[in-house]
């Protein structure tokens, strides 16, 4: 049988990690060749096993410039949670604080005047609640009502301009019509006149064949 | 406080020096025998483990948390120690002045405990075998897992574990001999 299978088995065999078969035995017994590795790894082993690891020398893990020194610090990191509870505090245990002459006093201020105190901002903040509505709403008139006048001053100055458009179109259409007029009369009298020359005319080729008529019926006896 | 090792890789990504040197305790002393037993001094030990933390250090925002965080430090330290050992080889006058010189008070040191037979032993073989002995005897890998971790087939790993083990006995049957 092939060594190959038996050399991966060797080291695992040698360390006590795998169980020997009965195939690695044999194999053993009869190959000089794993016989050999299979002493060498023992060996080798022991020889390993002497060892100790050794501490490591003092050395800097973190050299300066190695991180960002722009760190936040603690200050900035639990400052705003401090003020915070700090303010809250101020709040909640109804805390007044005083600063005179004579330096800064911090004191528990009474329920009564805080409760007047909330009432009187509660209404301030109502009262101007209320001018802030109103002035809300009388900005949004003033902004439709300014708005439609601008809406009908854009149409009033849409229909100047379109009126001035159709007076300058009437006025070159009406002096166009005025020409056309002046065209079709002298058509028309010159027509009349051809018509009443035509007539003269007929009118005198009849005296003309009246007075032949008379004047035949003059000479037949 | 505690914090997850999760957690530690998070804050040391943010800056926080604090999390890093946590990081690197809880790592150095694995990190740092590693490369004792690849270089064979103390002092290139060092240098060894601070360039490993220092890749790590740069490296640590891509860390995908496959494998455990020590898992991925020994890799890094593998690529390291292997990096170190060919420019130690490109070099070898240097090698023979630093390393092999009978001065060397580290060296002196060595000799003195009792990683000296262990460190003397590595010393022989050539880079490779030494981080195949390295994986199997001291991170308990198995041929294929070194195979895979060195990119190299599961025979090539075999014969040269076997080749440096044998070495071993054929070196120490020629100095009986001697």
């Amino acid at each position: 049988m092939s060594c190959e299978r038996f050399e991966t088995q060797i080291p695992d065999y040698v360390e006590g990690s795998l169980n020997p078969s009965r195939e690695l035995e044999q194999h053993l017994e009869t190959c000089s060749s794993c016989r050999e590795k299979e002493t060498d790894m023992r060996r080798t082993l022991l020889m390993m096993h002497q060892w100790n690891d050794e501490s490591v020398p003092a050395w800097n893990r973190a050299p300066v410039g190695f991180f960002n020194p722009k760190r936040p610090n603690w200050i900035w990191s639990w400052g705003p949670l401090l003020v915070a509870v700090v303010l809250f505090g101020f709040v909640m245990l109804h805390l007044e604080v005083r600063v005179h002459d004579q330096g800064t006093t911090i004191r528990f201020s009474k329920t009564e005047d805080s409760t007047e105190m909330i009432d009187q901002l509660v209404a301030q903040m109502d009262a101007r609640d209320q001018q802030y509505r109103a002035s809300l709403q009388s900005m949004l008139e003033t902004y439709q009502s300014e708005q439609e006048q601008l809406v009908e001053r854009i149409v009033e100055n849409a229909m100047v301009d379109q009126n001035q458009d159709l007076k300058k179109s009437i006025r070159v259409l009406n002096e166009t019509w005025k020409d056309q007029r002046e065209k079709d009369t002298q058509y028309f009298q010159r027509q009349i006149h051809a018509v009443q020359r035509y007539t003269n005319q007929n009118y005198d080729n009849l005296n003309v064949l009246a007075n032949h008529i008379v004047n035949n019926d003059r000479r037949s006896p | 406080m505690f914090f997850s090792e999760k957690q530690l890789i998070k804050k040391a990504i943010q800056g926080h020096a604090g999390a890093w040197e946590n990081l690197v305790k809880k790592n150095e002393k694995a990190v740092y025998n590693l490369a004792l037993r690849m270089t064979g001094n103390r002092d290139d030990a060092m240098d060894l483990t601070q360039d490993v933390f220092f890749d790590v250090y740069r490296k640590l925002s891509s860390f995908r948390q496959e494998s455990s965080f020590s898992t991925w430090i020994r890799k890094i330290a593998y690529g390291k120690s292997i990096d170190f050992l060919r420019r130690q080889k490109e070099s070898t006058q240097i090698q023979e002045d630093s390393v092999i010189s009978e001065t060397d008070p580290h060296r002196d040191l060595i000799k003195s405990d009792q990683n000296r037979v262990v460190l003397d032993f590595l010393q022989q073989l050539t880079t490779e075998q030494r981080l195949i002995v390295e994986l199997k005897f001291f991170q308990g890998q198995t041929f294929d897992e070194i195979s895979q971790t060195m990119n190299l087939s599961a025979n090539t790993v075999k014969s040269r574990f076997y080749a440096a083990i044998r070495n071993r006995r054929m070196k120490m049957e020629a100095s009986h001999v001697l």
